[in-house]
């Protein structure tokens, strides 16, 4: 409820800047979009992510709290490479996404690099 | 045997309903992107249970 | 029977193993660049082909390799076994010995090695071909062949179980209480060719049980080892193609799953042909031992 009413303000607000400078629009776009992301991040996201974490406590092991970290993760990510290329700058988003990717397969490779070396040991024997 | 095998489908079960609701929350074609990640993960839950149920008759 | 399991899971554990792996990669590659996945989908499904026909394809080169012995087997002892049975006469009615059974087996052996196994190569070619390509399916042809394999198996046993009832005055030893749940478990749990393997087992078992009489059972026993040995390696292979199929299906691409499935199925219909062939192996070698056994006790 409350992060609805802040969108509408944060609309209006948009609105109003657009209507009295044109030619700084983008960055204050810009500047108004990461803190409204932070702001919600932090209010709604991680406290929704920890509690999720919490109710699949039951999981052995660390897949509750990787599929969740990399979802989270790799919302943000796509957020903040959507907001750039809307700007124009849709290579630098695509690599940087890129890269995030890569970082969320970090986190899953001592899991996967176990597995295949439980899987090898078949083989060789 | 029977503690592991319980294990076993519970994790199975929690994974695939986490799976599903983080696939609720992403927004459309996101969900396709992500989906190897959710696969992923039920695979290496799924081949860890196995090896553990039979490795120690297999090494 | 411990050391048969380790060979048979031994053969094919590597390759399904090579198949986890490569589409635990697949999984990966398909969440860093999904643009690319129809590329990494060939390359696995190349990868995979590659791994697991080769064992398959080794089931099909050792069974047509035992029906050939078998049929050469055959034909060499075919008329001193009829020229014998002429000159005794008598000494053979008690085992109900019916030359036409002989004649059957030898041309099942046959079948099995002129038609049978080219057919079920051309299945699984097939199955491969409509996997690769979704679009130009053969799935309709494969799925023919298969069940018509299959049918003409049935029939042959079919007219086994014929020659076998109507001078079956031997009964089988294991009717009744201890075998019936067992029988009726197999036929529930392969329902393509359980019914077949009962059917074929009942038979082998009422001929052996009589025939122990003459022979040592250790004799018996050899002598089933080697005739059932490949057919049980086989239906142990097939199983495990489907059962990693079954285990790989959440998290692997649909077209391995399929063809894994395939795979197996193929390998089942080639059980039900490898059980053909034991069974005319076991009539042939009982006979040719109780007729040694007879000539030198007659002597």
């Amino acid at each position: 409820m409350v992060t609805i009413f802040q969108l509408i303000v944060i609309y209006l607000l948009l609105l109003t800047v657009s209507f009295v400078t044109k030619s700084l629009q983008p960055i204050i776009y810009a500047a108004i979009f990461f803190i409204f992301l932070s702001y919600v991040g932090m209010t709604v996201i991680v406290p929704f992510g920890k509690t999720f974490m919490q109710l699949f406590a039951p999981l052995p092991g660390p897949y509750a709290k990787l599929l969740i970290g990399s979802v989270l993760l790799f919302y943000f990510s796509e957020i903040i490479v959507k907001h750039v290329s809307e700007a124009g700058y849709e290579s630098i988003a695509k690599v940087a996404h890129f890269a995030i990717k890569i970082v969320i397969l970090t986190f899953w490779l001592p899991q996967l690099s176990l597995l295949i070396e439980t899987l090898s040991k078949f083989i060789i024997k | 045997m029977r503690g592991g095998l319980l294990a076993f489908l519970s994790g199975l079960l929690l994974i695939c309903i986490l799976s599903s609701v983080l696939s609720l929350l992403l927004p459309g074609e996101l969900d396709d992107e992500f989906l190897p990640l959710m696969k992923m993960a039920i695979g290496i839950w799924i081949i860890h249970s196995i090896t553990i149920f039979f490795g120690h008759s297999l090494f | 029977m411990i050391a048969m399991l380790e060979s048979v899971i031994g053969t094919v554990l590597s390759s399904f193993i090579v198949v986890i792996i490569s589409s635990f990669m697949v999984l990966v590659l398909d969440f860093l660049f999904p643009s690319f996945s129809k590329w990494t989908r060939m390359f696995l499904f190349f990868i995979v082909l590659t791994v697991v026909i080769q064992p398959a394809f080794e089931h099909f080169q050792m069974i047509r390799g035992i029906t050939q012995t078998i049929a050469s087997m055959f034909i060499s002892i075919y008329p001193l076994l009829t020229a014998s049975i002429i000159a005794s006469g008598g000494s053979f009615s008690m085992l109900n010995f019916q030359p036409a059974m002989l004649l059957f087996a030898n041309g099942a052996v046959i079948l099995s090695d002129k038609i049978l196994i080219p057919l079920l190569s051309a299945t699984m070619l097939f199955d491969i071909l409509s996997r690769l390509n979704p679009s130009i399916p053969f799935t309709k042809m494969a799925e023919l062949l298969r069940t018509s394999l299959i049918s003409l198996v049935s029939a042959l046993v079919a007219a086994y179980s014929i020659f076998i009832t109507a001078g079956g005055t031997i009964s089988w030893a294991l009717t009744g209480v201890t075998s019936e749940p067992i029988k009726e478990l197999i036929r529930q749990n392969i329902p393509l060719i359980g019914s077949f393997m009962t059917d074929s087992l009942g038979a082998i078992g009422r001929y052996s049980s009589g025939a122990s009489v003459f022979i040592g059972a250790w004799l018996i026993i050899t002598i089933w080892s080697v005739a059932l040995l490949p057919t049980l390696k086989t239906l142990l292979t097939g199983f495990l193609y489907r059962w990693t199929a079954a285990l790989i299906e959440p998290f692997a691409n649909e077209e391995i799953t399929g063809i894994l499935d395939d795979i197996g199925k193929t390998l089942f219909v080639l059980c039900a042909v490898s059980f053909l062939v034991a069974f005319a192996f076991i009539y042939t070698a009982l006979f040719t031992v109780i007729l040694v056994k007879l000539i030198t006790v007659v002597r």
